[in-house]
């Protein structure tokens, strides 16, 4: 642990929120990527958070949900197969919309930890001095 | 320039020199966090540093040799290598650093004129 181990770990949860927040804009705002059937769907990306030994977080990886996706009968659709089916992403918007908040929250509490590591150092340097 | 020429102000010294050099650098990043193209540079100063005090032979009276060294962050969508989030962090380390280091060069001038039978 080194003397500003705090700080590190604090921009750790930060870096960790920052890639979940991007990754959920992304599947959003792709929500309505409608592809033709025989390719496959947009695939919403998923954070893997792993705890760092050294302390803190990281991004271990991404994992992706299914290439089906949902076929969605829409004949009038330029992409349409002969019956008529797209391929639409199976993007559950109230599921990111909640994840969203968590993420920020996370981002925000993260925050609040750098506060508290910067106050605390503050205190620290203090100790003696006249 | 520190009152005294021993070991222990020059290695006092040079960090705050190391420091400086690197909150100039952070700050040069993040005055750049939109530039296109533009890559965010690191200031190594400890490694130099740590090898100068392990070595008496060593002086440090010409300074560190200090490395700038360009990152190879991944870049964004405009070729921009500056992460925010990480330079802001250093600048609030290396502050606390610094602080920390003028108050150890204060105490040593404050232990340089007591010895010198100052009032």
């Amino acid at each position: 642990m080194g003397a500003f181990d705090l700080l590190r770990i604090a921009g750790s949860g930060l870096g960790m929120h920052q890639t979940w927040l991007d990754t959920l804009g992304h599947n959003l705002a792709n929500i309505n990527t409608i592809r033709s059937t025989d390719e496959d769907a947009f695939q919403a990306q998923m954070v893997i958070a792993e705890a760092d030994p050294e302390g803190g977080v990281r991004v271990g990886g991404l994992a992706f949900t299914d290439p089906e996706g949902m076929l969605v009968h829409d004949p009038n659709h330029p992409l349409a197969d002969e019956e008529g089916y797209v391929r639409a992403p199976a993007v559950d918007m109230a599921g990111t919309l909640t994840q969203l908040v968590m993420a920020q929250r996370g981002y925000q509490a993260s925050v609040q930890t750098t506060k508290v590591a910067q106050d605390s150092y503050q205190s620290a340097i203090q100790i003696g001095a006249r | 320039m520190l009152v005294t020429n021993d070991a222990v102000s020059s290695v006092l010294g040079a960090a705050l020199d190391g420091l400086a050099f690197r909150q100039r650098v952070t700050a040069d990043n993040i005055a750049n966090v939109d530039t296109p193209g533009f890559r965010a540079t690191s200031v190594d100063f400890e490694s130099a540093l740590r090898d100068a005090i392990s070595d008496p032979e060593d002086a440090l009276d010409d300074g560190l040799g200090v490395v700038s060294t360009t990152t190879q962050t991944p870049v964004g969508a405009n070729g921009n290598g500056v992460d925010l989030r990480k330079e802001a962090l250093a600048a609030i380390q290396s502050q606390f650093q610094y602080q920390l280091l003028s108050r150890a060069v204060s105490e040593r001038a404050d232990l340089v004129r007591t010895s010198a039978g100052a009032a």
